[in-house]
């Protein structure tokens, strides 16, 4: 569902000129799970940015889905991306001034989707929020806010979910739960995840590994 | 070291955060610095203008020579203070012009050697010298008096030396039939005019070697227990500038408010910044707490920046004002009317400088407590890191010394407390407007989903409902701004409202004009190219009965001390001049009461009578009251009908009581007339013809008066414009940097949004409709409540009647509102190109 | 026109008694006092001991010239005033008018009243030394040079007494205080008792 090819990333100019993503090939199918990982500046993240179509690559391709997503304006991308893909970041990341509730409505809204209000109640049901469904992110804790992110990730049933180091706020405990409730959404769904983590014990859930290692695949 | 560290360090690491700071500090501070120099200067050439018009600090005078006793009096009062001394006799007298064979009558002014101690005489020529006869120009002009003519003055025939084109110490202090003449005291003595029973002014000017204002009331005090007679009158500077004083002070209360108003402003300025700054600096600051540096160091260390910040920006100040006002001190004086010198005595900038740094300081007490209760140690844990709350009470010190620096600015406690009253008054109101406002809101948007009617506005709707204290913090900012800055706009309006020229500006007042020559002199006047203005009717009457009660004088003395009881003693006196009209001349307007009606009086009810304001309450007569009048043997009844205000600026005579016409116009009277301004030679025709043809009428010449206070007042003008369009810059930038500031905060929400599928188009659209919401209800409460505050500091500290001027309310609307969406676009253009790729994790 | 109808209905209370018009500046008026104070309230009530049906009408208006007396005599007129006691020219004198005018003003007065049958009784006046000469003696010899015209009493001086000496005087130095309108009203009732 996602082919990459030859993708190459670099930052700064002239001498401090750094490059991050080194010609990487990828192939990603349908309902896999992808761990993607590495240590800190290998250059997940930046593949990561590339592939939600975040960011730009200096050279290569993208596709999603046949859409050739590496030659997108940023309106196209933003358009793709509000209809085919979903993000969980690390520091969660919810729209300080939207309800729990809200923000799960938020992607769903932005849709038109009908029945908006009602799949967003569901939705945080069953991420065990409908309790907090009125509360504001300030008044969440880390996992709860964190739950809700990929409540709100999932909400419009996209074809492709990142989620950039989810668990790297929560301690321990929360971080299993949070992670156990990804994996759970994803599988019932049958959304295909990519997944950037450093840790190697949560990788191994999922159904493919690949590392990253200064910029190349190995 | 770890101070050191801190401190200059962190300077060198956001030199344009310090930058800023610099600038708003300069910006707010500049106004308050540079207006204080020059309002020190205005005030000392106010005192100085007023010791030109009296020329000596002190003067002690009488309408008849000072008895031996009076004179040892004083001669022993004064040897307790080193001092000068001069005596200037004026009286009237007939004097012959003898090439042109005429003989009219002049004021002369007879001086002693160092007149005037203050001011000065400009001749057309040379310079003045206290033994020679001088002419002043009138005389010059209206009887072709030449330099080297010859005068005959009582028994002594003198040389004209020259013409003196401005003497300082008149114009100002009221009108003169005659010109002047001026002769040294020697000579007048020889001329055998003062000779007992002879009447003028017999005055001793006195000026201290060391003045100040205690000794000055020290002598008078002595003067008034060792001269007991009434006769004897003390004059001090004071009493004698009028007009000027008043536009004078009201130039410098208005340059006082604006520049409070631009310093309070930069204050609010500088109290973002730091937020902003601190907030972003607390990871930072954390970690240095981790690492060993107390909170209270911490604390220190800021004070410590702002503190240097601070005393650079003054000297910066400093260097810059000292040359730049000597650079402007001539076109300052130009606009103000005053001349000012180029000198800046340091002192008069220095004595604000304790104040403004303890106000700036007192702005971020708050945000030094709040830091205090931040707990560090936790914050670092923290996904989001927040500062520590701010409480009201914080806010306390600063408060304080705002409303004290009111007063001191304002030279005047009511002031001070009217201003500083009127300003919390507008910020509590501000407050219960933006609660309610969200609360409203929050009704609003209560179970409802995001498509209101559509995302960008759901969304903004929530901005505004659940920024919590951010907003009420902006909001207030904002609605302040916009209060100080409609204030200033508004107070302006009414201001220059008030000094507004009349356009038929007076040249000459002709009076004693007979009833059967007001048709001939209109005729002649025509003729002349001189059409006369205000033919205005005069009878004299006197205040019988009040209520058919008979009106009694309150008081009875003869001691008049000062203008006000002579005035009052006047007034007392039942007897004045009124006059009969069915309109209002321009100067005039009802304040209470009802015009008269068309047609006159009519026999079905009492005639109608207008009174003057301040007669009015010295009279203590209101509407509705009977009034009885003797007109020249003859009774006359009428009623308050309404009461008048004339405006102060008025050139034109004003009378205290008009009747309705159809009354009393049988009575004998006479008539004024006004002769406006216009070619010099037509009005010395005039003159010269009139004098021939009507010998009994009488001219009083006003025109250097009139165009010496229309100067004034166009001057007073434009430098309140350039005032408040100044403190209008200040506040708009100001405004901006808020607002720039408050859309700039939503980066990260932006981004993430950009992430979830937000366009740029709907990103800018949430923006607008968010912070236009907010910004435009601020903005609009603060131009309401701005002008709401000018009707009261300017009824109450200028004097001003109440106003509404759309104009004044609409124009600064409409700037703002493009500060606004210009403020809105150009923040969220760098909000919008928000790189949601720092959301991710290594960002 | 209202006026005239108040005027006629006092004249009518006048009409067995004497009316004594006194036709004058500030000085008659009695600038800054009361009515009462001044000289011909105080003559009124003098001569009301000795003539019960005595009225005493105050024309005098502080600033006027001798130019304001036809109008103002013909206002007067009205009341049918028996005699006039004419005490205006100061004025004429302060502001440095030709002495002429102040002539042909007065004379005119005095030929109008004559011609109703009035009494006229002319004050004289004196300017201050500060004046100067010859304007002074000019001002003075009016009042004798009309006096002698029309055969008229004269008043040489209507303050006699009074002016230049600060006790009489008030604080200006020019206007009488009540204790100089005394000494006028004495001055005056010299000449105008034996008249009546």
């Amino acid at each position: 569902m996602m082919k990459v090819t030859n993708l190459r990333k670099s930052y700064g100019q002239g001498e401090a000129k750094v490059e991050v993503l080194k010609g990487i090939n990828l192939e990603i199918i349908k309902g896999e799970t992808l761990a993607l990982i590495g240590k800190s500046g290998s250059g997940k993240s930046t593949l990561l940015s590339l592939l939600a179509g975040l960011d730009k690559a200096d050279t290569g391709e993208i596709f999603v889905q046949g859409q050739k997503i590496s030659s997108m304006s940023e309106r196209e991308l933003t358009h793709f991306r509000a209809h085919h893909m979903g993000i969980v970041f690390q520091q969660f990341h919810l729209v300080s001034t939207l309800t729990a509730l809200e923000n799960v409505l938020l992607p769903l809204e932005l849709l038109k989707r009908e029945g908006a209000l009602e799949t967003a109640r569901n939705l945080l049901e069953s991420v065990g929020l409908s309790h907090r469904s009125h509360h504001l992110p300030s008044e969440l804790s880390g996992g709860e806010s964190q739950r809700v992110a990929i409540a709100r990730a999932v909400a419009i049933k996209p074809s492709i979910l990142f989620a950039d180091e989810p668990s790297g706020n929560l301690d321990e405990d929360t971080g299993d739960r949070v992670m156990e409730l990804l994996f759970k959404m994803v599988a019932d769904t049958g959304t295909t995840l990519v997944l950037v983590t450093h840790d190697q014990d949560l990788a191994k859930k999922c159904s493919r590994i690949i590392h990253l290692e200064h910029g190349s695949l190995l | 070291m770890k101070f050191k560290f801190f401190f200059v360090k962190e300077m060198k690491k956001f030199p344009f955060f310090f930058l800023l700071l610099a600038f708003t500090l300069l910006l707010g501070t500049m106004g308050l610095v540079g207006i204080s120099i020059v309002t020190g200067q205005v005030q000392e050439k106010l005192k100085n203008n007023a010791n030109e018009l009296l020329t000596s600090d002190i003067a002690v005078s009488a309408r008849r020579e000072l008895f031996p006793a009076e004179q040892e009096a004083l001669s022993r009062i004064f040897a307790l203070y080193p001092h000068q001394r001069y005596k200037i006799i004026d009286i009237y007298s007939m004097i012959t012009h003898i090439r042109e064979k005429a003989t009219r009558l002049v004021e002369i002014r007879a001086t002693e050697e160092q007149f005037p101690f203050y001011g000065k005489l400009t001749l057309r020529s040379d310079k003045f010298e206290n033994e020679n006869l001088y002419v002043s120009k009138d005389l010059a002009d209206l009887w072709q008096v030449k330099e080297n003519d010859d005068l005959q003055i009582g028994e002594l025939v003198m040389k004209v030396k020259g013409v003196v084109e401005d003497d300082s110490s008149m114009g100002l202090r009221g009108f003169s039939l005659a010109p002047r003449i001026y002769l040294p005291l020697s000579k007048l003595l020889q001329t055998g005019l003062i000779k007992p029973g002879a009447t003028g002014s017999f005055a001793h000017h006195f000026k201290l070697k060391d003045y100040t204002q205690e000794k000055i009331q020290n002598i008078k005090s002595s003067i008034y227990r060792e001269i007991k007679d009434s006769a004897v009158k003390i004059t001090l500077p004071e009493d004698s500038s009028e007009q000027t004083g008043r536009v004078i002070n009201t130039l410098t209360n208005f340059m006082a408010l604006s520049a409070l108003i631009g310093l309070i402003l930069s204050l609010v300025g500088v109290f973002y910044l730091y937020q902003s700054h601190l907030l972003a600096r607390l990871k930072d600051l954390c970690l240095l707490n981790l690492h060993g540096l107390t909170k209270r160091e911490i604390v220190i260390g800021i004070i410590a920046q702002f503190s240097f910040i601070f005393f650079v920006v003054m000297l910066i100040e400093l260097a810059l004002i000292i040359p730049l006002y000597k650079i402007l001190a001539p076109l300052l004086s130009n606009n103000l009317g005053i001349e000012l010198n180029g000198e800046v005595h340091i002192l008069s900038a220095l004595t604000e400088i304790p104040f403004l740094f303890g106000l700036s300081l007192f702005i971020l007490v708050p945000l030094l407590l709040g830091l205090m209760r931040t707990p560090m140690g936790l914050q670092l844990k923290a996904s989001k890191l927040s500062m520590g709350r701010f409480r009201f009470w914080d806010f306390l010190p600063f408060i304080i010394s705002l409303w004290l620096f009111s007063c001191y600015l304002s030279h005047s406690f009511r002031t001070g407390n009217l201003f500083f009253g009127s300003l919390l008054l507008v910020f509590l109101l501000s407050t219960l407007v933006v609660r309610g406002g969200q609360l409203l809101l929050r009704k609003m948007i209560s179970g409802k989903g995001l498509l209101l009617p559509t995302i960008e506005n759901g969304i903004a709707l929530r901005g505004l409902t659940r920024s919590g204290h951010k907003l009420t913090l902006s909001f207030l900012s904002l609605a302040m701004g916009a209060t100080l800055i409609s204030l200033i706009l508004q107070l302006d309006r009414m201001i220059l409202k008030e000094f507004a020229l009349d356009p038929k500006k007076p040249s000459l007042f002709i009076f004693d004009i007979q009833e059967e020559q007001m048709e001939p002199l209109t005729q002649h006047a025509k003729e002349i190219g001189a059409p006369l203005a205000y033919v205005t009717p005069m009878i004299r009457a006197r205040l019988e009965k009040v209520n058919d009660k008979k009106y009694v004088k309150k008081k009875r003395s003869y001691d008049f001390r000062s203008k006000e009881e002579d005035e009052d003693q006047r007034f007392r006196n039942n007897s004045l001049n009124i006059t009969y009209r069915n309109f209002l001349t321009d100067s005039e307007k009802i304040i209470s009461g009802h015009p008269f009606p068309p047609g006159g009086a009519s026999d079905d009810r009492l005639p109608f009578i207008s009174l003057e304001k301040r007669w009015s309450e010295r009279m203590d007569l209101s509407i509705g009251d009977k009034l009885t009048f003797d007109i020249q043997g003859v009774e006359f009844e009428g009623v308050v009908h309404n009461i008048r205000e004339v405006k102060w600026t008025t050139f034109y005579p004003n009378f205290f009581v008009t009747v309705e016409p159809s009354m009393i116009e049988a009575a004998p009277k006479t008539f004024l007339a006004v002769l406006p301004s216009g070619p010099k030679d037509t009005k010395l025709m005039f003159q010269r013809s009139s004098v021939e043809k009507f010998p009994n009428i009488s001219f009083i010449d006003v025109e250097e008066l009139v165009g010496k206070l229309s100067g004034l007042f166009i001057k007073a003008r434009q430098a309140i414009e350039v005032i408040s369009w100044l403190s209008l810059a200040v506040g708009l930038v100001i405004l901006y940097g808020l607002s720039h500031d408050q859309v700039y905060r939503r980066y990260y929400d932006l981004a993430l949004m950009k992430s979830l599928g937000f366009s740029a188009t709907r990103l800018r659209l949430n923006l607008l409709y968010e912070f236009g919401a907010l910004f435009l209800s601020a903005m609009s409460l603060g131009l309401f409540l701005g002008w709401l505050m000018a009707q009261v500091v300017g009824k109450e500290v200028f004097k001003l009647s109440l106003s509404v001027d759309w104009g004044r309310i609409l124009y600064p609307a409409g700037l703002l509102t493009v500060l606004c969406l210009v403020t809105i676009l150009a923040s969220s253009w760098r909000a919008v190109r928000a790189r949601p790729r720092e959301l991710l994790s290594d960002s | 026109m209202k006026l005239f109808i108040i005027f006629l209905l006092l004249i009518s209370t006048s009409v067995m008694g004497q009316t004594i018009l006194f036709l004058g500046d500030s000085l008659t008026e009695g600038y800054q006092l009361s009515k009462e104070e001044a000289f011909p309230a105080l003559i009124e009530k003098e001569l009301k001991k000795e003539h019960k049906k005595i009225k005493v009408i105050n024309g005098g208006v502080s600033g006027a010239t001798s130019a304001s007396g036809m109008k103002r005599m013909d206002w007067y007129l009205k009341a049918k005033p028996d005699f006039l006691v004419l005490a205006l020219g100061a004025n004429d004198g302060l502001r440095g008018m030709k002495v002429t005018e102040t002539e042909k003003n007065l004379s005119s007065v005095i030929e109008k009243a004559q011609q109703r049958g009035i009494t006229v009784i002319l004050t004289g006046m004196k300017m201050p030394t500060n004046m100067g000469e010859p304007y002074r003696t000019q001002f003075e010899n009016i009042f004798p040079k009309i006096a002698k015209k029309y055969s008229i009493k004269l008043i040489p001086f209507i303050l006699e007494g009074v002016g230049g000496k600060p006790e009489f005087n008030l604080p200006d130095g020019i206007h009488p205080n009540p204790k100089g309108h005394e000494i006028m009203a004495k001055t005056i009732l010299k000449v105008l008792e034996p008249e009546l």
